[in-house]
């Protein structure tokens, strides 16, 4: 992993026209991801980890009237977030996309080797032996056994996993530098799990390819990611290097969700659930919006919003007392 | 002590749907076997865990053992008496003593019904207690579950996926059920609610003496909450055992897999472990012999020709493996021993 | 038909604004008013020839004008809405009940009671209706009884699809398993757990099928198998001024409006309780 950042983007701001008013679901994020690193973008539903990524591609959904604000960089080079033929051009080329559940997002009608192959014919105008050729050394690549039968297969044919190795291929065809990865396992079983995160990371290995992964479970985030950011309410609570932010978690909410977490748990420790509920986003608290289910809370809380500011390093966390919870912290490992 | 649950030799089979390619060419005519000859007892107070990945029938076992799912071949009794051969009486006083949990908190309540006219409908249904103190009775259910009373005229869209499964607890109380099946009450909640509700099923566990059986795909909560451990696959039991020692030292080469894909904490990426290949087969089309044998790293011949391995005793548990038959085999009685 | 889904709170954009149902609301409360108050509210009663005062044009003694036998336009509009809408009431109501027992009867019990009930459906669907209406009227005269037995022995059946197709999904919903499971009898879980759940749709369907029955029984009174004259009711009343189209155009434009308004009316109630419910519903 090299330190020149690949993909860098500063200030993003998704804001949502609703029925209840216009709200920010992505408030103010920033993201430096470096060459050939597995940045981990964690958070529940409703943090906004989802919509950062899809505003990061143009990818919001249609019908509803948002607003994009960011500086966006890739590779050194300056994209204005606001041009959707900007957007387009990256999307695929430089930053490409996979999601949850392979089934709804792989065209039930057309042989897989065809969507994995679409980028190649229409915008590499690649004829069409050349692109079914790529297309199986695609599928050979991302692990799909005896790939010249299966790619003509539909994807109603192949199981969640093979369908996730086809999207993963369909990614790929145009040699992206990065690669953003929402969710890609929740909807596996947990052996194929380890073999899609084992691929992603054999990816990386082999091209080089960044990718950032989203997802809520913690137990993911630390077998796999180099670093780590926490999303709640739309910002970054935390952000370091994984063994950091794992090890000596400096936001009450990162220390909440690592106790909540049983798969992460120490011999004989209870589960510790989060009080309350997320707040509304047309009805954020004053202040700290972490406040009202915060067990460290203080009175100024209410009074600030914190930033993210440094507690050691490169680990930032936006809490008043993160030094002192960071401190606090026994290493897990 | 008398087990409260017994489960004997239980197959569930689905009928297929064969197309005329296979009238013509004489395939068997056996369906698609859910659960393939699983035993199992389960004593008053006790938690069993059961694991295993798509397909392997978890949830079908659950839902037999409640007589939701008819029974093919074997029995399933509970207090000693078989449930296939229960009188109407008998069976509404069952009902009243098993329940269960849903995996979809929100598609397991009646979107038209408030929490109150719910748990009111099943305390009349049942008589369990007399008009004037129904409403005490949902306010103490409610209490229970740590659902807040200005929740109760609430209907399940304006609640959040937690506290639908609290009502759902509630419920399945209400009639003072002893035993619950929870078929993945926690998969399709965010991970602090989750939280919340394991921390709710342990509290019910101790202090209502409830017996449970908890289904789900993930190690780590059955970890918590789990006295014993059932391990599936494709309909059987390859593995079981008290949980500290199943998670500890896995037997199965099956188990010894999805223990290595919970994570421990403080490794890094190069320690990735390796993954098993292929995925969890179909019922539908089952390999031969032991159905696991495709992806096993420790198979050899027997695997694939000699049929499914029956369970050998260990001294902690019982394992359906190969790799263990030189082990004596399996005494008449059932249990975990 | 339109439904909006509202995403988080975030409406699409081709929702009808919320006002278009109260907008329906309105129009058949107003019709409805009439229908009920029309003795009160007709200036003229509907049969009252004037002959002194016959196709007169719209002026301040009628507003709507006169037909060809004095009679009043107006008045014979307001009282003929009592025909019209029971003829998309009872219309509907009758399929309606049918149907949804047919229906649940079908989605809940399914095997061989559903394999019967739907040769029936299969039976009924291929008679075609005017057919039907023709040899009703043959055998029993014209007028609204034939028309509201008709409609009923052929009506029944979308309601009966919709109302199974329901079931077939709700069957195998969790909170009916939950139900099996608490010990719920089968009556109590098709009647008061499926069956409300079942029934919206079917709902929805009523009132735009009112607008059809409406259509329908207009027409057939034009074509002389429904209402018979001198009953006033908006179909006859275009039939009988088909002669003066082109001299009296009130006597046809005035009970045109009123069906379409109507109409109209119906058609706005089917959207927003579908997008209403479509809402409440999820």
């Amino acid at each position: 992993m090299s330190t020149d950042k690949l993909l860098s983007v500063h200030n993003l701001c998704v804001e949502l026209s609703t029925a209840q008013g216009r709200i920010r679901p992505v408030d103010d994020v920033s993201i430096d991801l470096r060459r050939g690193e597995v940045m981990g973008l964690v958070g529940e539903s409703g943090s906004g980890k989802s919509l950062t990524c899809r505003a990061l591609m143009g990818l919001l959904p249609g019908n509803v009237t948002s607003n994009v604000t960011a500086a966006l960089e890739v590779d050194g080079e300056h994209i204005d977030i606001s041009s959707t033929k900007a957007l387009r051009r990256i999307r695929g080329r430089e930053i490409a996309m996979i999601f949850q559940n392979p089934s709804s997002y792989l065209d039930p009608l057309m042989p897989v080797w065809r969507q994995i192959a679409e980028p190649l014919l229409s915008r590499e105008g690649l004829g069409r032996g050349e692109a079914r050729a790529q297309a199986v050394a695609l599928m050979r690549k991302v692990g799909i056994p005896d790939p010249p039968n299966n790619a003509r297969a539909y994807p109603h044919q192949l199981s969640g996993g093979m369908k996730q190795r086809v999207m993963i291929a369909a990614a790929l065809a145009c040699k992206p530098k990065v690669l953003i990865a929402d969710e890609p396992t929740t909807a596996l079983d947990v052996t194929v799990q380890m073999q899609i995160l084992r691929l992603l990371l054999d990816l990386r290995k082999e091209s080089g390819l960044s990718i950032i992964l989203v997802t809520h479970d913690l137990a993911v985030v630390s077998m796999v990611c180099d670093s780590v950011n926490v999303m709640y309410c739309g910002r970054i609570v935390e952000h370091g290097e994984r063994n950091d932010v794992l090890g000596t978690p400096a936001h009450p909410y990162t220390k909440a969700l690592l106790s909540s977490e049983p798969s992460l748990l120490g011999e004989g420790e209870e589960l510790k659930a989060i009080s309350g509920q997320l707040p509304p986003l047309n009805k954020l608290p004053s202040g700290c919006r972490y406040r009202s289910r915060c067990e460290f809370v203080l009175e100024r809380c209410a009074d600030q919003d914190p930033e993210l500011r440094a507690v050691h390093g490169a680990h930032l966390a936006a809490c008043l007392r993160c030094e002192e919870l960071a401190g606090r912290n026994e290493a897990l490992a | 002590m008398k087990p409260l649950l017994e489960v004997d030799h239980l197959v569930v089979e689905y009928p297929l749907q064969r197309g005329m390619a296979s009238w013509l060419q004489r395939k068997g005519a056996r369906g698609l076997l859910a659960v393939n000859g699983v035993s199992l007892s389960i004593p008053k107070g006790h938690a069993v865990g059961v694991v295993g990945e798509s397909g392997c029938g978890k949830s079908t076992l659950g839902r037999a053992m409640l007589g939701l799912e008819k029974a093919s071949e074997g029995t399933v009794g509970f207090d000693a008496k078989a449930l296939g051969r229960l009188s109407a009486g008998e069976l509404t006083a069952f009902r009243r003593r098993a329940q269960m949990i849903f995996q979809d908190p929100v598609g397991a309540l009646n979107p038209r019904l408030s929490v109150r006219q719910m748990l009111s409908e099943v305390i009349r249904v049942h008589r369990i207690r007399e008009r004037a103190d129904e409403e005490h009775y949902v306010k103490e259910l409610a209490a229970k579950v740590g659902l807040s009373e200005d929740l109760l005229d609430r209907k399940p869209r304006s609640l959040s996926g937690g506290q639908c499964q609290r009502v759902g607890i509630a419920r399945a109380l209400a009639t003072g059920a002893e035993f619950l099946v929870a078929d993945e009450p926690t998969s399709a909640l965010d991970v602090s609610v989750q939280a919340q509700i394991m921390n709710l099923f342990k509290r019910l566990k101790e202090e209502l003496d409830l017996t449970l059986l908890f289904i789900s795909h993930d190690l780590g909560v059955v970890r918590y909450l789990c006295d014993t451990v059932l391990v599936m696959y494709l309909g059987r039991i390859v593995e079981r055992g008290p949980a500290e020692r199943v998670f500890a030292d896995p037997k199965h080469p099956y188990t010894r897999a999805l223990m290595a894909s919970i994570p421990h904490v403080g490794e890094t990426t190069s320690d990735l472990p390796k993954p098993v290949k292929g995925e969890p087969p179909s019922p539908i089309n089952p390999p031969t012999g032991c159905p696991f044998h495709p992806r096993c790293d420790r198979a050899f011949e027997d695997c694939k020709r000699a049929p499914f391995p029956e369970e050998r005793v260990l001294e902690n548990g019982t394992v359906a493996c190969h790799l263990y038959s030189s082990q004596r085999p399996r005494p008449k009685g059932r249990g975990l021993r | 038909m339109i439904i909006a889904k509202t995403m988080g709170g975030v409406r699409r954009r081709l929702a009808l604004p919320y006002w278009t149902l109260y907008f329906g609301i309105g129009i058949v409360i107003v019709w409805t008013a009439l229908a009920v108050f029309a003795p009160i509210v007709a200036p003229y009663s509907p049969d009252n020839q004037i002959l002194t005062a016959t196709l007169q044009a719209p002026n301040s003694l009628h507003w709507l004008g006169t037909d060809n036998f004095g009679r009043d336009v107006l008045s014979r509009i307001i009282w003929g809405t009592r025909v019209d809408l029971l003829m998309g009431g009872l219309g509907v109501l009758f399929p309606f009940i049918i149907g949804t027992i047919i229906g649940t009867l079908a989605g809940y019990y399914g095997g061989w009671v559903d394999r019967i009930l739907m040769r029936l459906l299969d039976i009924t669907m291929s008679f075609p209706f005017f057919v039907l209406i023709i040899a009703i009227v043959a055998v029993l005269g014209a007028g609204l009884v034939s028309f509201f037995i008709a409609v009923a022995l052929v009506g029944w059946v979308s309601y009966a699809r919709l109302v199974r197709s329901q079931f077939l999904v709700l069957k195998k919903a969790d909170f009916v398993t939950a139900a099996r499971s608490l010990g719920f009898s089968n009556m109590r879980i098709m009647l008061r757990h499926i069956l409300p759940n079942a029934i919206l749709p079917a709902i929805v369907f009523s009132m735009s099928d009112a607008v059809i029955d409406i259509l329908l029984g207009s027409s057939l009174s034009y074509l002389g198998l429904g209402v018979r004259p001198p009953t006033p009711e908006w179909g006859l009343m275009i039939a009988e001024s088909q002669n003066f189209m082109g001299s009296a155009w009130w006597m046809s434009l005035f009970p045109g409006l009123a069906i379409v308004i109507l109409a109209l009316g119906f058609s706005l109630l089917a959207d927003g309780v579908a997008q209403r419910l479509g809402v409440a519903v999820e």
